[in-house]
């Protein structure tokens, strides 16, 4: 267990996120129920009030769950000073079995959040308001999900054991350990730059062709070629290091917080790629959210190549 | 950006806020007031915080203590004779340090044995004997120390008493510069010899080892070392003690976070109480801008970026003001809560050290919480009919 000022503060904002998601969620559960345009009644008219409660509740949440993310992230990397054996936020991630699915689950939370802050959106401009439903019952999905996470969050941070040695990241992500990772990291280098690049190039085309179920799909499959491609490849060029694989510790002072701009620039990019395979935008919006994917993307790539690049013009020799 | 933010939305909230200059005045208040005071006492624990790990730094990189029924007891001085054999081993020493109560003055002082002419495991003492020169019964001591004898009419010569109760005298010899660690204000240096005589210390004793290590990579294993061939003995690691004072230093901020917590909820009823509260006037203002096109959403938008608003000034200010309030007025009052009412550290000054996730987490604690607890008030406003407000 661990009691710091950093972590309390978690503690409190999640406790007030399961109050008024909550809310949120009884309301929505009525409206799930007895929604009816059609009808005139009292409850109709008090429901169609209330869906205005919980959609500015999801997207409170939502706007103070993003920066929450990053603060959730550096609280983890400063926790490691504290354990014994833990060099970056990898080793906390370690130290207990709840931190990998939690991260996973926050990482979800944030594109289907982000997402239904959109489906609203698009939802109130049209005066029928044909997505009402929908919207409210996948909030009760969504919910649960949400709840699921602080729950995790809370047990993380309990069954954390300041006293017992962790794993560092070297050892994590080794390359020597017979662990799934290690098998990544034996792959050539011509594999990974192939696959990212090529991927991008498809992105690309698929922007020319303008069809948006490949597009979304091409972005979906570049979250993992670009994380996978970074532990494994982009990152020993942004630490100059050939042995270090570590996700985590991109995002401390040392590498001048590059992780937080990677990280984030590659979350717009696909946020705004996958979403306009999951639903039918006009086309107007269709094209704007193509093309903000594609800036944010372009400058993922042209952060990432600058490392890579970098490196060989800096040292003229590939590592 | 204009799609993210409607500044004409932004232009009405601020009138908004105008019209209601009091209230959101007191509120204002209110909110900078709570986040400077937390962030104050954030910013004096970070200063103390930083204040040890550099005192850290100066220590050697493992002392080996005794323990007798669990207490720390004397250790043989032979045994750091004995571990310089060790590989790894730079330099080991056996300190004889502690501290002494002045009765008259109620202060704690620190009493730091050494040696003329073997290097010691601290930097501040082998700096220290570089420049002065000490023999038996003479003392050094800090400026600090020097002004509080003084004041004793300690002029020349102070008395210690012995645990027999008779008194050594000890010339004061010279005087060294206050160091800027505020935790090496108090001390005074002398011989080993007379500081076992005043610490009632048999010839072969010594309080603790310290040992000084070649590598820094070694230190884990050079303690395993140590630790089986005294297995009885306590051995301390530097990293073992930095961690010791974050853990202490998270506690004490922790508890006084979670007394400001109640103070935060308890503010946070006031704002939901104010809020719901409706004027006549107000009431008819939501009515007109319904009348003339505005959707429930523009007005709930409106009165969130009000909360927005109100929050974010009030959480700059408060920062502000505990930056004024710690760094520049040296944090009266507040200070003596951390520091133990020691005189001789009283006239410690607060060196700057900001950490971002202090910043972070009282952005956290003041305005999403703030704009939350609107949420509930600002939708009640925004979704009053039209005609029944008008009427």
């Amino acid at each position: 267990m661990i009691i710091s000022p950093e972590v309390l503060t978690i503690y409190i904002i999640d406790a007030i996120f399961i109050l008024f998601a909550s809310v949120a969620f009884v309301i929505s559960v009525r409206i799930v129920k007895n929604y009816d345009v059609n009808a005139t009644t009292a409850l109709q008219y008090e429901l169609e009030k209330k869906s205005y409660l919980v959609a500015t509740i999801i997207r409170c949440l939502f706007y103070i769950k993003v920066p929450f993310f990053l603060f959730f992230i550096f609280i983890l990397n400063n926790i490691s000073f504290v354990l014994p054996g833990a060099m970056c936020g990898a080793g906390v991630v370690n130290s207990s079995s709840a931190a990998v699915p939690l991260l996973f689950l926050k990482l979800l939370n944030s594109y289907l959040f982000a997402y239904w802050i959109l489906l609203d959106k698009d939802d109130m401009s049209i005066e029928s308001q044909p997505y009402i439903k929908q919207k409210f019952f996948l909030y009760l999905l969504f919910y649960l999900l949400l709840i699921t996470e602080i729950y995790l969050e809370f047990s993380m941070f309990l069954n954390i054991d300041i006293t017992s040695v962790v794993d560092c990241c070297g050892v994590i992500f080794s390359h020597t350990d017979g662990s799934y990772m290690a098998q990544f990291f034996g792959l050539p280098a011509s594999f990974y730059i192939t696959l990212f690049y090529g991927n991008f190039a498809l992105l690309l085309l698929s922007y020319l062709v303008k069809s948006r179920y490949i597009f979304a799909l091409l972005n979906l499959i570049f979250v993992i070629v670009a994380l996978l491609s970074l532990i494994a490849f982009f990152g020993i060029y942004i630490y100059e290091l050939p042995t270090h694989h570590c996700p985590f510790c991109l995002l401390q002072s040392e590498y001048n917080y590059v992780g937080y701009v990677l990280y984030s620039l590659l979350f717009l990019g696909t946020f705004n790629g996958v979403v306009i395979g999951l639903h039918l935008f006009s086309v107007d919006v269709q094209k704007e959210k193509m093309r903000y994917s594609l800036i944010f993307l372009m400058l993922y790539v042209s952060t990432i190549s600058y490392y890579f690049l970098g490196y060989y013009l800096k040292n003229s020799v590939w590592l | 950006m204009s799609r993210v933010i409607n500044f004409y939305l932004l232009s009405y909230s601020i009138g908004s806020l105008k019209r209601e200059k009091y209230k959101n005045i007191f509120l204002f208040v209110v909110i900078s007031l709570l986040v400077a005071l937390l962030a104050s006492t954030f910013f004096l624990s970070n200063a103390m915080k930083s204040e040890y790990n550099t005192l850290i730094d100066t220590y050697p990189d493992i002392v080996l203590q005794n323990q007798k029924a669990g207490v720390a007891a004397t250790i043989e001085s032979s045994i750091a004779d004995k571990l310089l054999l060790l590989d790894g081993v730079k330099n080991s020493e056996a300190r004889v340090y502690g501290s002494y109560y002045f009765n008259h003055a109620d202060s704690e002082l620190t009493i730091i044995g050494v040696n003329m002419f073997t290097p010691s495991c601290s930097s501040f003492i082998n700096d220290l004997m570089q420049k002065h020169s000490l023999h038996r019964g003479e003392i050094l001591v800090s400026s600090n120390v020097k002004n509080l004898f003084n004041n004793y009419y300690y002029k020349e010569y102070f008395n210690f008493i012995k645990s027999d109760g008779s008194l050594k005298k000890m010339q004061i010899d010279e005087v060294f510069k206050n160091s800027k660690n505020f935790f090496n204000k108090n001390t005074l240096v002398m011989l080993k010899s007379d500081a076992r005589d005043i610490f009632d210390y048999k010839e072969y004793e010594a309080r603790d080892i310290a040992i000084d290590v070649a590598n820094r990579d070694e230190v884990v294993s050079i303690a395993l070392k140590i630790k089986r061939l005294y297995p009885h003995m306590n051995v301390i690691t530097k990293e073992d003690l930095q961690v010791e004072y974050e853990n202490l230093y998270n506690f004490k901020s922790g508890f006084f976070l979670t007394i400001f917590i109640i103070s935060f909820f308890t503010f946070f009823i006031i704002i939901y109480d104010k809020l719901s509260g409706l004027n006549g006037e107000k009431r008819r203002e939501i009515g007109i801008l319904k009348a003339i096109g505005w959707r429930v959403g523009d007005v709930l938008n409106a009165k969130l970026y009000e909360g927005a608003i109100l929050s974010l000034s009030g959480y700059l200010t408060g920062i502000i003001l505990a930056f004024v309030y710690v760094y520049l007025l040296n944090a009266p009052l507040l200070k003596n809560i951390f520091l133990y009412s020691n005189n001789l550290l009283k006239d410690y000054t607060i060196h700057l050290s900001v950490e971002y996730e202090t910043l972070a987490l009282l952005f956290f604690l003041s305005v999403p919480i703030y704009i939350v607890a609107t949420i509930i008030p600002s939708w009640k406003i925004a979704t009053l009919d039209a005609d029944e407000v008008m009427r």
